[in-house]
Order: structure tokens, then C-alpha cells, then sequence
């Protein structure tokens, strides 16, 4: 039985191709998820874990409710106490903080959240172990500095260059004196790191004299154990002690929980494509039966029985999924180190091929044809012997099953209901009814995907038969002559795009709504925020005061209070010139009213406390100041955006009860709009800050979509591998229906069509099944956006559903073109069909 | 009967050659594997005339009219068609040269399951793109009687009613000639002598010229003309045949192969 199976498979190795191929991509997709994700699990522990076998045991102040707010314990005798245990090579004081290098035209360097700035803390030997200087040398006055590699070469400077570094302590020029390279205990991967000289470290990042942390070199031999216990012998209250390796280890699992989420949002990519592969496997299955009905009836017919065709061709599905994952296997490993390269900014590592990544890809390669393959293996078996004998060829085009179409009906109505009643009802559980019904009635259509097929064919009919009259009429009927195949091979290419139009949808509606959340609001040409979170102070702004051509006010943030009974954040504006930095639309009063001392209320706050124009308030500070205020203005606003505030306050009233409100942004409008030449006043007026960000519009509009984009990109990558199945999909079906074909073709070209009229025919076919495939996977993705989207609104107030036209339009075309392009070969061996030899095919 | 359907014939003076090879030759693979299946045939077919092609199996009948027909190309040799000569066309033009002035008959009725039959009929000037004569259309619709049946699929006609429409889809552009290969071979011998009969008709009352492969003397009985085939060489010519002369004529085939 297993050399038939072997003999068939063999037999028919061009058709099983397409299905092996189809498995090979789906293991490709899962070992490479699986590969790429332990090797950046690996990469990343390596990267956490780097250069703490340098540090024997480290020493640091206490975290925690004692010393919040103060600098720790540590300082330069305790430093020089554990200097002198035995077995310390070297102890070495590090304070660290924020720290951001500016670029020549005074722009931060960098992504600005990993500017560090550290210490410089050489040995007796006048080395710090923690760095190695490739130029120059360590920073040893106040007026030095040393950077790393990578941003002293983003940043063009060289040893003896003049440096702008601001740190929480303000800004000022520094000369370069090394540039050096580091670990990552040091460096985080993308950041930047400025090393002071001691004292300038302590300066600026915690106490004159003190150490956030001492970091102990061994000599060699030290049993880390017992110095250990040396070190917690001589230890100051308040400060601990661990080895390098505990920390090391401590790091790792911090680092990696990143790493889980990427490769789990990868292999549920590569369910997705395995699922898409089933149907290109299960079409293939029941193409080959349908092709072999002959065969398998006669074998029947001199004595097998059911039990053994149904042997024979589970072993033949078997054997193409064990071949397919042993390629797919192979292939996917390289795809893993692939996708080290595509996303550039992971650490590349050595590959990690685990046995388990090879046990499941094994498991899921050799087991889905075997899935895929039950129907039409089950078909098969019920193939009576007698059909050997009957010569009566197949052309009645099949109909779509009866159970299959009423259970897709009722899946399709039963989730339509869902999610049409959860929409409606906007009760707790509405969204977990959305999220359900979307998911029976997406199953309910790939069920009515071939009864679909007909109609949504017949919709493109009269647009083919004008562009083609012959062919495109022969391409639509061909099309439709087997509606099963034909769903089936549509479905793959939905579920793709169902997922990729789903996401452009809630892709495009998020964006646009922080867009709007953000930028409606703003009508001043800049925005100031602080590079790294840093706070900025109302006094930030004052040198603002001497550019004549700018007009700006701060948004000074005030918490604490409670204010007729509501907690309260008050934002102090210039209420001489908010009106033209922000678009504030007044519901009701004047903002005028902010002149004469009253405040003006965010309508979703009004809304909260029934508050309302004219009111007048009392207030309540958390520090026992009392007061009250008037509400002059009721206007509207965005919950979510981070500029218009929920109360707007003159920024004279705020002095009046918080000396240190924190600047959340500084509004900036210049005469003449925004320009190269605003922009530089701005920042140098600003005192060309690295740690302040001068934003116009596009960067604001930009730091907000970024995000979203880069991980729709990312999505689109992964599920273009599903649209690659898919389209194989259609060129297995074309290949398989052109093989069928054969006899057809051959009088065609005998009648009279030429090869480019064979050509076009066929084209034109894979063509009608892109488009089926994707208006229907276009249709089911925006209605699952739609939902999806329903299911944010309820906590997301103003978001509103967006249809990407073009976006939408653009992954269209893009099934289109790869449909074509799938029809390629089948197409060539249509038009070069033998037409003796096919004409006279029984 | 037969001086009454042969009177239309004779009306048309037709001495014209619809399709004419000279040293034809067909050879398939080479060194040990070389087989000649066409030895330099020279044969005309006339216009108006009914000719069958006769001989044992692998004598190279089909090769010669695929080779006349335009659907194969020969290894040397030409083939005219009317005044062209095929071997100066590229497949475009012999596309269309089939399209327009060749019909044809096979076997396995070869229709396209999804098409009525009167889609089939009509399929060789739809691809050219032209309006089929309608006068002409029901004429030969009504000759073979398929009125009440054309907007039936091939899949709900018999095999019988299948090659009538294969032969009104060949009558319906005006050929200059129709080839027919073994057109009766997946028949029974009613539903043949039926097809045979409007092969017969188109040529004694259309004036259309019917070559057909057959091994069946009762099928070549309906020709004008009988040539027989062996070897892939031209071996011997029948006027006026008849089933028994034709059936004697192939008994001395087999021997006489046998003898030599």
C-alpha cells in the first residue's frame, strides 16, 4: 500500500507541488517565527546581560519610600572602603541620568528617550573597566565630555569638537575628549550616552559626593560568594549589595517580555497563513481525486477496499506534508534570518533552532494535508467501482453543497445579529458580542463563498464582455463552471485580504483619530515639548519674551485640586494670546472671560459635573489653599488630546497657587507663519536646548501616526506571505483547470483563437478570482473594522470609522496584479497546448 | 436518387483546388526513434468534393490532415489552402486562416461544455469578432435539425445531437473546406449515417468541400472520393466508392502488406 501511495505521489508530482509548496510556506512561516523569536530571545538576553560579568558584586542605594526624593547613601569612603576588601580589582562610582547631545544645528540626537548620561570613573591604572576608548581619552574636567561610538558618529564630531549636552540641569558647550565603546549595561541598544567627568556626573545627576551604585571588579580567583558577604559586612544602612550575575539574570527576563509578545504576534500570522494554505491544499486534494476518480474506481473495482483508497491516499497526503516541512524546515530558518535583517534595529544573533520549533513545525506540516485532504478524501472513498467502467466525462458543473450553504447562511445571520445587536446595545458585554458575531459571520461567508461566486462574478461579467467579447465571456463561464473550486481558491485570498483591508480600516480610523485629537486643536506654528520627559517650568518659556515676532504662551500644568467637589487639573495659559495658539470652539461664554480672571471648561468636563457658564465654584488645594472660581467659557474638546486642557486657567491665576506648575508644552505662533528662519529664532531663543524639541505641525502629526504606521507595516509584511499562498492558490486552481481543459483549449485553438487570445482568456480568469477574492475579503475586512472599531468607540470617544480608499484601492490592485502574475504559466501552457494531440484527448 | 442529388454538383463548374500538399513529409523523432509518418504525399482536394482518407491504423491519415488543415506543421514539403501556402504563415495568420476558411469535425465532438449550442455554432465567428449570416445560420440550423435544441448545453444533448452541432459549428463561418476527423467514430451507426448524410448534403447542395479520416467503409461510402493511405505514402484512389468496394479494396491492403 505504501509503494502505491509512494508510486502516486511520484506519478503526480507536478499537481502535489503546488500543495507541497503550500505546506513548505506555512512551516516556512512557523519555524521562521519560531526561529526568529528564540534567536531574539536569545540576541536580547545576550544584549541585557552584556558586560555584567564584569561586575563582580554591585552595590546600590536602596529604591523605596526612605530614600525617594534623596540621593542615596553611597559616597566616596564607602566607595573606598569596599575598594580595600580582598579580592576588589576595582570599585567603581557611578551616578547616572539624563542626558541628551545635540547635533551641529542644536537638534537632539537620537530618539531622545535613551539619552544617558553617566560618569567617568577611572582606576588606579586610570582606566574605567566599563569602557574602551577607540579615540581620545576619558572626560577629567568639568568642560569635557566623552561619547559613545555611534553618536559621535551621527553627530560628525570628532576629538576636540565643541559639544551642546543638556541635561535636567540645563544646557552648555562641552569639548569632546573621547569617543569610546561600551556594553549594554551601559548603553541601551539606540540610545546615546555622554560620560562626565566625576564630579560634573554628581553635579548634575544626583549629589556632589554621592553614588547611585559602585560596581566591584574581582581580582582574578575571587569566589563571588564570599566577597559578597565581604561586601554586605561593610555596607552603609540603606544601600544593598548583589552579585553581577543575579542582576544579569534580573535584566534578561525584564528585557524578553518584549520579545514573547513579537513572536506570538508572528506565529498567529503564521496560522493564518497555515489556515490559508488548507484551503490551496484541500482544492488540490479534490482536483486530483476528481482527476482520478478512474483510477481509484477501478483499483475498487479489482478488489480494494474502501479502507485501503482511503490508506493510499492518507499516506500520499502524508508523505507530501513530511517532505513540505523538511523544505519548509530548511527555508524557514532562512527566512528567520531574513527577518533579523528586515527589522534592522534588533540585535542580529546566531539562529537558534530549538527541537521543539522542529517537533511543532514537523507536527503542523505533516498533519495539516492530512486535514486539508479529508474531504476530498472522504469524496473519494464514496466512488463507486462502477465509474471505472462508465465513460461519461465530468462537465455538469458542480453545484455548492446544500449543508454547506445553509450552515454558511446561518453562521452569516446569527453573527450579522450579534454584531448588528451588539452595535446597537451599548451594554458592557457589547463588545465581547461584537468580536464573537464578527467571527461567525466572517466563518458563515468563506462557507458562502462559492454561492457567492456567482453572483459577484456575474457582477464583473458585462465589464469583461465589453473589454473582451470572446474571451472575457469564455473567462467568466469558466469561472463559474466550478463554484467550489472557485470559492475555495477566493476564500485563501479573502481571509488574506479580509485581514489586510480589516487593519488598514482600523489602522486609517486611528490615526486619523489622534490626528484630529492633536492637531485639530492647533493653530500655532509650534509646539516646545521636552526631549525624554523631562520637566520644563514656566521659566522655560521666558526668554521667549524678547523674540518680538513670536507670540506664545506655556500650558502650565497644576494638579491637586478639588474643585467644586471634582478633582481638577488647572492649566495656566497667556489668556492674552491662547486664543490664537489654540482653536478653542466656545460652546457657550467668551474666552475673552479668561482676561478678567474666570476659567473655561472642556465640555466633556462640564458634561461630567454639570457645570455651566457663570458658575462659580469653590476651591480646595491639596496643600489647604482655598479659594473660587468662575466659569467663564464652556468649549469643546477632545478627552484624548494632550493639548487642549479640561480647565484653562490665566496663567496668573496658577502663580497664584503653585510657584512650580510643570510646563507640559509651549505654544509658539511666529509672524509670517512657519518657516526655516521661525524655526531657528524658536530654538535659539530657547537657548538651542538639546533636551527641548521644537515640533511643527507634520512632527507632531508624524510622532503621533508613526507608531501606528511602523506596526501596520509591520502587519502588512507578515500577512503579504498569506497574499503569496493565496496567489499561489489561483495559479494551482488555473494549472489545474488549463490540465482539464486541455481538449477545450485544443479546439479553441483550433476554431480559431490565437495564443494571445488563449492568453488573455486565461488572465482574464485569474483575474475574475483576484477580484472575487478581494472584494469579498475587502468587504468582510472594512465590516470587521467596522466592528472592531464599534468595540473602541464605547471608551474611545471620537473615534469614528475611516475607509482608506486609496489604502484599500492600492491592496486591491495588488491581488490583481498578483493574480496575474499567478496566471503566468498557466496562461503559457494554455496558449501552447498541442492541438492534434488535444483535439483528439478523450 | 443518386442522378437527382448529384444534379446540384454538377451545376457548379467547380475544377478549383480548395487545399492542395505536394511531398509532404511528417518524421517524428530521430536517430532510432525516427518514425516517417507522411513520405512525401502530393494530393489535391478539389472543390465541391467529398473525399475520404482511408488506411490501417498509424498509415498516417490523421497526421495528413492535420498537417492539411493547418494544425500541424510538416517536416517538409507545402500545403496550400486555397492559394496560400501555410508554411510562409505565423501562427497568428494560420490562426486565422482556421478561423475563416477551415471547419472542422472531430471525434470526441470536442464542444465547450459551457456554451449552448448555439454559442458553439456560432464560436468561430464570435472569436473573429463578426456577426454570424443569420440566412445562412438557420439554413444550416435547420439542416441538421438542431432548432428546438440551441440553447442546450453539450452536457444535455446525445452524443448524436453533440456532432451535429460540431458539424453546423464547421458549416457556419462557409469554410472553404471542413475537415473531419474519424467524425463518426464515437457514434452509433444510426446517429453516423445521420452526420454522414449532412456532410453528404452540405457538399451535393452547399457545394462545400469535406475531407474526412475514416476507418469505417461504410462511412467512406458517402464520399466522392476514396484515397488510401499506407506506409505514410499514397497508395491508391477510389471514385464513386462504395462500402463493399472499399471493405475489398482494404482486404487487399492487409494482405498485401502482409505478403511484402
Amino acid at each position: 500500500m505504501l509503494r502505491t501511495a509512494l508510486r502516486n505521489v511520484f506519478a503526480h508530482k507536478a499537481r502535489l507541488l503546488m500543495t507541497a509548496f503550500a505546506v513548505m510556506l506555512g512551516v516556512t512561516f512557523i519555524t521562521g517565527s519560531l526561529v526568529y523569536g528564540d534567536s531574539l530571545n536569545q540576541a536580547t538576553t545576550a544584549k541585557a546581560t552584556d558586560g555584567y560579568e564584569r561586575i563582580a558584586v554591585n552595590v546600590s542605594a536602596d529604591a523605596g519610600p526612605a530614600s525617594r526624593g534623596r540621593p542615596g547613601d553611597l559616597d566616596a569612603r564607602t566607595a573606598t572602603a569596599l575598594a580595600k576588601l580582598p579580592g576588589v580589582a576595582a570599585a567603581a562610582g557611578r551616578v547616572d541620568g539624563f542626558a541628551a547631545v545635540a547635533d551641529r544645528d542644536g537638534k537632539p540626537l537620537g530618539n531622545g528617550k535613551d539619552a544617558q548620561g553617566g560618569n567617568f570613573a577611572p582606576a588606579a591604572d586610570g582606566k574605567d573597566p566599563a569602557y574602551r576608548f577607540t579615540e581620545g581619552s576619558g572626560p577629567t574636567g568639568k568642560d569635557t565630555i566623552a561619547l559613545d561610538e555611534a553618536t559621535a558618529a551621527k553627530g560628525g564630531y570628532r576629538v576636540g569638537d565643541t559639544v551642546r549636552v543638556g541635561t535636567n540641569k540645563g544646557a552648555s558647550s562641552y569639548t569632546l575628549s573621547g569617543i569610546f565603546r561600551t556594553d549594554g549595561t551601559k548603553l541601551p541598544a539606540g540610545g546615546s550616552l555622554t560620560l562626565f567627568a566625576g564630579a560634573t556626573a554628581q553635579k548634575f545627576f544626583l549629589e556632589p559626593g554621592r553614588y547611585k551604585n559602585v560596581e566591584l571588579t574581582a581580582t582574578p580567583g575571587t569566589d563571588v560568594t564570599q566577597l559578597l558577604s565581604r561586601v554586605e559586612s561593610v555596607l552603609p544602612k540603606g544601600t544593598s549589595a548583589v552579585t553581577g550575575a543575579r542582576l544579569a539574570r534580573i535584566k534578561a527576563n525584564l528585557a524578553t517580555s518584549g520579545t514573547d509578545t513579537m513572536s506570538q504576534i508572528l506565529v498567529g500570522f503564521a496560522a493564518v497563513a497555515l489556515f490559508v494554505a488548507t484551503f490551496l491544499i484541500s482544492n488540490t486534494f479534490t482536483m486530483l481525486v476528481a482527476r482520478r476518480t478512474r483510477e481509484l474506481a477501478l483499483m475498487r473495482a479489482v478488489g480494494a477496499t474502501r479502507e485501503q483508497v482511503r490508506r493510499i491516499l492518507l499516506t500520499e497526503s502524508l508523505l507530501v506534508g513530511a517532505i513540505a516541512s523538511v523544505a519548509g524546515l530548511t527555508v524557514g530558518t532562512g527566512v528567520a534570518a531574513l527577518l533579523q535583517t528586515l527589522f534592522a534595529d534588533t540585535p542580529a544573533a546566531p539562529l537558534v533552532l530549538t527541537p521543539t520549533t522542529v517537533i511543532i513545525s514537523m507536527l503542523v506540516g505533516t498533519l495539516l494535508p492530512i486535514v486539508a485532504a479529508w474531504l476530498p478524501i472522504r469524496r473519494a472513498v464514496a466512488i463507486p467501482p462502477v465509474a471505472a467502467l462508465s465513460a461519461a466525462e465530468c462537465t455538469a458543473p458542480a453545484r455548492p453543497g446544500s449543508l454547506r450553504t445553509g450552515l454558511g447562511a446561518a453562521l452569516v445571520l446569527t453573527g450579522t445579529a450579534a454584531v448588528v445587536y451588539g452595535a446597537l446595545t451599548t451594554g458592557k458585554d457589547a463588545r465581547t458580542v461584537i468580536g464573537l458575531g464578527a467571527a461567525i459571520a466572517l466563518t458563515g461567508t468563506i462557507g458562502l463563498i462559492p454561492l457567492l461566486s456567482r453572483p459577484v462574478v456575474t457582477l464583473f461579467r458585462p465589464l469583461l464582455t465589453r473589454l473582451a467579447p470572446v474571451h472575457g465571456d469564455l473567462a467568466v463561464r469558466n469561472t463559474m463552471r466550478d463554484p467550489r473550486r472557485t470559492g475555495a481558491t477566493a476564500a485563501a485570498l479573502a481571509i488574506a485580504f479580509t485581514l489586510a483591508s480589516g487593519l488598514s480600516v482600523l489602522g486609517a480610523s486611528a490615526t486619523q483619530y489622534l490626528d484630529r485629537a492633536t492637531t485639530h486643536a492647533l493653530s500655532a506654528d509650534y509646539v516646545v515639548r521636552s526631549v525624554g520627559g523631562r520637566r520644563m517650568t514656566p521659566t522655560t518659556a521666558a526668554p521667549l519674551k524678547k523674540l518680538a515676532s513670536a507670540t506664545y504662551s506655556p500650558l502650565d500644568q497644576s494638579t491637586g485640586y478639588r474643585l467644586g467637589g471634582s478633582e481638577s487639573v488647572l492649566t495656566g495659559v497667556d489668556p492674552a494670546t491662547i486664543g490664537k495658539l489654540l482653536r478653542y470652539d466656545v460652546i457657550e461664554g467668551s474666552l475673552d472671560s479668561l482676561v478678567q480672571g474666570q476659567i473655561a471648561v472642556a465640555d466633556f468636563k462640564a458634561e461630567q459635573t454639570g457645570w455651566h457658564v457663570g458658575q462659580t465654584l469653590p476651591l480646595e488645594r491639596r496643600n489647604g489653599q482655598r479659594g473660587s472660581l468662575t466659569i467663564g467659557a464652556i468649549y469643546q474638546a477632545d478627552e484624548q488630546s494632550d493639548l487642549m486642557p479640561s480647565i484653562t486657567a490665566p496663567d496668573s491665576l496658577i502663580a497664584r497657587y503653585d510657584s512650580t506648575p510643570s510646563t507640559a508644552g509651549i505654544l509658539v505662533a511666529t509672524d509670517g507663519g512657519p518657516s526655516r528662519a521661525a524655526l531657528a529664532g524658536v530654538t535659539h531663543t530657547l537657548g538651542d536646548n538639546p533636551t527641548l524639541s521644537v515640533l511643527d505641525q507634520a512632527d507632531i502629526r508624524a510622532q503621533d501616526s508613526r507608531g501606528i504606521g511602523d506596526q501596520l507595516n509591520v502587519f502588512y509584511a507578515l500577512l503579504s506571505m498569506a497574499l503569496v499562498i493565496a496567489a499561489l492558490g489561483i495559479a494551482n486552481t488555473l494549472a489545474m483547470s488549463v490540465l482539464e481543459r486541455r481538449k477545450e483549449l485544443g479546439t479553441l485553438r483550433a476554431l480559431g483563437l490565437d495564443r494571445a487570445g488563449v492568453t488573455r482568456m486565461i488572465r482574464l480568469e485569474a483575474l475574475l478570482l483576484g477580484a472575487l477574492g478581494a472584494t469579498l475579503g475587502t468587504l468582510m475586512g472594512v465590516f470587521l473594522g467596522w466592528a472592531l472599531g464599534r468595540t473602541l468607540q464605547a471608551n474611545v470617544a471620537g473615534y469614528e470609522l475611516v475607509l482608506p480608499w486609496g489604502r484599500l484601492a492600492l491592496t486591491v490592485l495588488i491581488a490583481l496584479a498578483g493574480s496575474l502574475l499567478a496566471s503566468f504559466w498557466p496562461a503559457r501552457r494554455a496558449a501552447r497546448v498541442d492541438i492534434p494531440a488535444a483535439t483528439a484527448a478523450q | 436518387m443518386t442522378t437527382h442529388s448529384l444534379a446540384p454538383h454538377e451545376l457548379r463548374t467547380t475544377t478549383g483546388i480548395a487545399a492542395a500538399t505536394t511531398d509532404l513529409s511528417k518524421v517524428y523523432g530521430s536517430g532510432d526513434t525516427r518514425v516517417v509518418a507522411l513520405d512525401r504525399v502530393s494530393i489535391a482536394f478539389r472543390e465541391g468534393e467529398f473525399t475520404a482518407i482511408m488506411g490501417p491504423s498509424g498509415c498516417g491519415k490523421s497526421t495528413l490532415m492535420h498537417c492539411a488543415a493547418g494544425l500541424d506543421s510538416p517536416s517538409s514539403g507545402s500545403v496550400c489552402v486555397g492559394t496560400t501556402e501555410l508554411s510562409t504563415l505565423g501562427d497568428r495568420q494560420l490562426t486565422a486562416l482556421r478561423r475563416d476558411r477551415i471547419g472542422f469535425i472531430f471525434q470526441a465532438f470536442n464542444l465547450l461544455p459551457t456554451l449552448t449550442a448555439l454559442e458553439n455554432i456560432t464560436l468561430p465567428p464570435t472569436i473573429a469578432g463578426r456577426r454570424p449570416d443569420q440566412q445562412w445560420l438557420d439554413r444550416v440550423i435547420s439542416m441538421v435539425g438542431l432548432s428546438q435544441r440551441l440553447d442546450h448545453r453539450p452536457a444535455q444533448l446525445s452524443g448524436g445531437q453533440q456532432q451535429r452541432v460540431a458539424v453546423a459549428r464547421a458549416l457556419a463561418s462557409r469554410p472553404a473546406i471542413i475537415f473531419g476527423d474519424e467524425p463518426t467514430g464515437n457514434l452509433d451507426s444510426r446517429s453516423g449515417a445521420e452526420v454522414l448524410g449532412f456532410l453528404r448534403d452540405s457538399v451535393r447542395e452547399l457545394g462545400q468541400t469535406v475531407v474526412m479520416v475514416t476507418h469505417d467503409p461504410v462511412a467512406a461510402g458517402y464520399a466522392d472520393r476514396v484515397v488510401f493511405l499506407a506506409d505514410g505514402r499514397l497508395v491508391d484512389e477510389m471514385a464513386q466508392p462504395t462500402p463493399d468496394r472499399v471493405l475489398d479494396r482494404m482486404k487487399d491492403f492487409d494482405t498485401r502488406s502482409r505478403t511484402s
